[in-house]
């Protein structure tokens, strides 16, 4: 008796209420009445929809071990256990019941978008100031302005930027793949872009698109990416129309330089293929907290992103283009839909 | 003369409820699936409809629903049918047969084919099941092609109710009843049985033997009806069914968030909720901050953005409110069923609503409707 009450005061404490709430919800199915109209709710809720976000990703972590080895895996251990625990202490100053669900999507993102050979502690750091300063600082989830996997990334590679970018190895050359290794010991090289940047060298078609080449953790494999996107837009998770238009903004704005100049840009499917691009278009332009609301913003803010990405990649000294393309538009997401609300609803006039 | 079929078009918004039961085997339950209750403005609709011709009059009649446990022209059981169909005819022996545009459910065709076979002239479409496409509001612009306001001015509209109401004056004879649908939690419909009005819910659960403190009592229906707390409530005119659920949900679904499947009941296509599921009135998942993810959106059937107007609602931006449309709401409660995070969107909508209209000074201008 005096345990279970002992018990039960530790889980009413402020720091492990959250944390408690979120296990039990997690494993039992809650069931509270409605008491206003509709009695009745669909079955989705914010656990399902991010879980689905986690099995899409699936394919791209198992293939990520395959390449790299297990590191992989205490990678994105290290950064659930600095998100999710972020996550639970501002949970808990907020004195929120429950952890909520999107930091588990947000680390695992952030993981992904890792070098392999990364050092834990950066990726423990960046986490961090993705959780915090990309999240939590403005009100936790749904709140927030910036992709808080995408503000982490961007923070490790200015503040830690030769851990990251001498950090590319390419994929173990064992049978088992990277199953059977810690750390694939290929011999650390420059990623595809890097290479085309500093000399022109292009990669063949099938290393890139299968994943053959030393890049982040995620995003290599691209038919698992792909996989992974089309489960994300059947069930209704992810919208198509982000992808879909920031994909023909990044063919269209590369077939045009390519054709300008050819041997300064690379073609299409060099840059569909290298970095992030897939990766991007698939998991981080699709957040819907962090992109527009209205159908007709989300084609004008896919667009933008790709034309960005274009502009950065092909005329700046970064090779990569993505992360710096998705954040630039998070700001001008609420403006875009603003924008698309005032046209739509200019015939309603009012008068004061 | 085979009745021709116009098909609604143009209509992809709202969500199908196809998957709840629906009271389609009438003659099971031995009764009549309408409600009696009388249309109030019915005497104004009927001179309407008698008084000489005006320049294109319209009349439309709705002869289905798409709430989710409702009847449709099928089920109505033969008395009921005559009562129906004689009143068509008699409309449109006064009114002229080209003017009259009656609705009815799809799955209704073969029914439809004899039933309105010697009302030659009559406008009759198939509309889709998709809730709420049986809303006039939504309904008069497929069909009149011109908005609901537009629309008023020269049409009357008219549902099963305001019909079986007019059979009742023209016959003076008492056709409908007030009757009350009784479900239990085991998802399936129990009962289906006529009461006298003034009768105390109480009363209808004693004659059930339910346990007054083990039920939840819905009044109207499970997306626009409203919780009834106290049992001594009579039923009145406006009851049009009243649904029992057991209170205790009591069992617990080991992590029913892990239940994938494609094209099964939910808005999203991504969930296969067990068959028991459906009925419970739960709310799977707690609350959340609203994460923008645009289902509300959506599914709104008459485009506005709903998670944007709860926000301007709390933050107390009703001319901006205004200016967003949100006079258009029909209060479906779409917004609500699908909102992953649980948010009571529709309900804040409404509040918002009747918040502006108390504060009168901002109610002018141009409001659509």
């Amino acid at each position: 008796m005096k345990l279970s009450e002992k018990t039960n005061k530790i889980l009413e404490y402020r720091f492990i209420k959250p944390v408690a709430g979120s296990l039990k919800t997690f494993f039992f199915g809650e069931s509270e009445h409605a008491l206003f109209a509709p009695f009745i709710k669909d079955n989705i809720d914010l656990k399902r929809y991010m879980v689905f976000v986690l099995l899409a990703l699936i394919p791209s972590i198992i293939a990520g071990i395959y390449f790299y080895g297990w590191r992989i895996a205490a990678v994105i251990a290290v950064s659930y256990v600095f998100g999710v625990g972020t996550e639970a202490v501002c949970a808990g100053i907020r004195r929120q019941n429950e952890i909520h669900e999107g930091a588990f999507v947000t680390c695992m993102l952030y993981a992904l978008i890792l070098p392999p050979t990364v050092p834990l502690w950066i990726a423990a750091a960046g986490i961090l100031f993705g959780t915090i300063f990309g999240k939590e600082i403005f009100g936790g989830t749904g709140k927030n302005i910036f992709n808080p996997a995408m503000s982490g990334r961007i923070f490790v590679a200015f503040a830690f930027p030769s851990d990251i970018s001498g950090g590319w190895i390419g994929r173990a050359h064992d049978a088992t793949g990277g199953f059977a290794v810690w750390v694939s010991d290929a011999v650390t090289g420059a990623t595809p872009l890097m290479d085309f940047k500093s000399s022109h060298i292009l990669a063949s078609f099938k290393d890139v698109f299968l994943g053959y080449i030393p890049g982040c953790i995620g995003e290599t494999c691209k038919p698992l990416i792909i996989l992974g996107g089309i489960f994300l837009i059947i069930t209704k998770i992810a919208d198509w129309r982000t992808p879909l238009s920031f994909l023909l903004a990044i063919i269209a704005g590369f077939a045009v330089l390519h054709t300008a100049d050819t041997a300064r840009f690379a073609p299409v499917w060099f840059h569909l293929c290298t970095g992030g691009i897939l990766f991007a278009s698939m998991f981080m332009i699709t957040d819907p907290v962090t992109s527009p609301l209205t159908s007709a913003g989300k084609w004008v803010f896919g667009f933008l992103c790709g034309i960005i990405t274009v502009l950065i990649r092909s005329f700046t000294g970064y090779t990569e283009g993505v992360m710096f393309a998705l954040i630039i538009m998070n700001v001008f997401a609420p403006l875009i839909d603003q924008a698309v609300f005032s046209y739509k609803f200019r015939e309603a006039k009012y008068d004061s | 003369m085979r009745p021709i079929f116009k098909k609604i078009r143009g209509y992809n918004r709202g969500y199908s409820f196809t998957k709840f039961p629906r009271i389609d085997n009438i003659e099971d339950t031995k009764s009549i699936a309408v409600t009696g209750n009388p249309d109030k403005n019915i005497h104004e609709k009927l001179n309407f409809l008698l008084k000489p011709k005006q320049t294109h009059p319209q009349c439309v009649i709705k002869l289905f629903s798409t709430d989710p446990i409702i009847h449709n022209l099928s089920s109505w059981g033969e008395k009921l049918s005559d009562s129906i169909h004689s009143t068509l005819k008699y409309i449109s022996d006064k009114y002229g047969a080209t003017n009259i545009h009656v609705v009815i459910d799809k799955s209704d065709k073969n029914f439809a084919g004899k039933f309105f076979e010697d009302l030659p002239g009559i406008n009759i479409y198939l509309a889709p099941n998709i809730y709420p496409i049986d809303d006039f509001r939504i309904l008069s612009p497929l069909i009149l092609k011109k908005s609901f306001i537009n629309a008023c001015e020269n049409t009357v509209f008219l549902n099963t109710k305001s019909i079986l109401n007019i059979a009742e004056i023209i016959n003076t004879q008492i056709v409908s009843d007030h009757i009350i649908f009784y479900s239990d939690y085991k998802e399936e419909l129990k009962a289906v049985f006529k009461v006298i009005p003034q009768i105390k819910i109480k009363d209808i659960l004693d004659f059930l033997n339910i346990p007054e403190e083990e039920v939840l009592i819905i009044g109207n229906g499970f997306i626009r009806g409203s919780l009834i707390t106290d049992c001594s409530t009579i039923i009145t005119d406006d009851t049009e069914s009243i649904t029992v659920l057991r209170k205790k949900i009591d069992k617990s679904v080991l992590m029913p968030f892990m239940r994938p499947g494609v094209g099964l009941d939910s808005y999203t296509n991504s969930f296969m909720p067990s068959k028991r599921l459906k009925f419970e009135m739960n709310i799977q998942g707690g609350l959340r901050p609203c994460v923008n993810c645009g289902y509300c959106a959506k599914v709104c059937p008459v485009l506005i953005y709903p998670s944007m107007l709860i926000n301007l609602i709390e933050h107390g931006l009703f001319e901006e409110v205004q200016k967003m449309g949100v006079f258009n709401c029909i209060d479906c409660g779409l917004c609500s069923y699908v909102c992953p995070s649980k948010i009571q969107v529709a309900k804040t909508i409404k509040s918002g609503k009747e918040r502006i209209f108390s504060e009168c000074s901002l109610i002018s201008g141009n409001n659509k409707l």
